[in-house]
């Protein structure tokens, strides 16, 4: 069985207790303490540092990437506005992305209200999203258009980027028992409208 | 370190073909270039007209995007406590007012029902004889006198 390796860093420890901190959660904190006052170099780092996360997070709640894009620049924006009340002893990934899920998790519901009937046109966006190729592909679009916004942010977030249900819980701000159930959910049905996938390969 | 994190998309309920699928379809971009772009186009829309962080002030309504349900949800339950405990003095305040009207009410009645003591105001509002002061002597000595 493989394992999902990860690229960002392990949350950051709390200051004030014995847990020890890394080196790069230290430079963590100096970066943010720095964009606290005013460099924007280091706001920079700090948007190098967590852009990846930032956009799995964000592509898991929106449908296209795009829209993920526009998610991730909009998280960022409100993340610099609201940088002075962050208290550096938290974890400064954990506190971006569940910006970063907000602003998603309304895009996405801008996009619904707006254009819904363009939903199909917008996920087979070939040059953004290349696993729009085959009609395997298409079909799974399809059913993840079927999805619940929510159910299908929790297995993506949960099949795809590795978190946790209580982890998902907090980045989408549900309790973790209804990320649990949404996960269940989320995996019966698109087994269910994929159900033939093994006799056509 | 690789670092499993959950079930790896492998549990009991999970289809690991749909599991695939799923990382394919949504497999982040792997070239560099693109993630250098991106950080430009957020540092871009960040410094574009907003000055210096410590210029900015954030407006009111930015911080409702911040709470969490569960947050909401602890801060409607306190409301609702304190709401709860107002409701209830208030009640039980009006429900003794209403009580000692009810009562003042019923005595009045009563006593209007009731005939007055005239005999005592009468008595109280007499103006009394003063009697001399040999008075008790001639009742029982009138042939003294």
């Amino acid at each position: 069985m493989t394992s999902i390796a990860l690229s960002f860093p392990a949350a950051s420890p709390v200051m004030g207790t014995d847990r020890p901190v890394s080196a790069e959660a230290l430079e963590e904190r100096e970066l943010v303490l720095s964009a606290q006052a005013g460099d924007h170099t280091a706001f920079a780092g700090l948007v190098h540092r967590h852009q990846r996360r930032a956009y799995a997070v964000a592509r898991s709640i929106v449908l296209s990437h795009d829209d993920a894009e526009d998610a991730v620049q909009e998280g960022f924006l409100h993340a610099f506005r609201a940088l002075e009340r962050f208290r550096p002893e938290q974890a400064f990934g954990a506190w971006l992305h569940r910006i970063v899920a907000n602003a998603a998790l309304d895009i996405a519901r801008r996009r619904k209200v707006r254009d819904a009937d363009e939903l199909p046109e917008t996920l087979s966006s070939p040059h953004r999203d290349p696993a729009e190729a085959g009609e395997l592909r298409a079909r799974l679009a399809r059913a993840l258009n079927t999805l619940g916004e929510r159910q299908r942010a929790v297995i993506v977030l949960h099949d795809v980027e590795g978190y946790k249900h209580a982890e998902i819980g907090a980045l989408l701000g549900i309790p973790e028992g209804t990320a649990r159930s949404d996960l269940h959910h989320a995996r019966a049905h698109l087994r269910r409208q994929l159900s033939n996938l093994r006799s056509e390969k | 370190m690789t670092v499993t994190r959950n079930d790896n998309g492998h549990g009991p309920d999970a289809d690991p073909r749909v599991t695939d699928l799923l990382r394919s379809h949504y497999a982040a971009p792997q070239d560099e270039t693109y993630w250098n772009s991106l950080e430009a186009r957020v540092m871009l829309s960040v410094t574009r007209g907003l000055g210096r962080i410590s210029d900015l002030r954030p407006a009111w309504w930015s911080g409702f995007g911040e709470f969490r349900t569960a947050d909401i949800r602890n801060a409607g339950l306190i409301a609702a406590t304190i709401a709860l405990v107002v409701a209830g003095a208030t009640f039980v305040r009006e429900a003794e007012l209403a009580a000692n009207a009810r009562a003042m009410a019923q005595r009045a009645a009563v006593e209007s029902a009731l005939p007055l003591p005239l005999d005592d105001a009468t008595l109280t509002s007499r103006v009394r004889v003063r009697l001399p002061e040999d008075a008790p002597e001639r009742y029982l000595h009138p042939l003294d006198y």
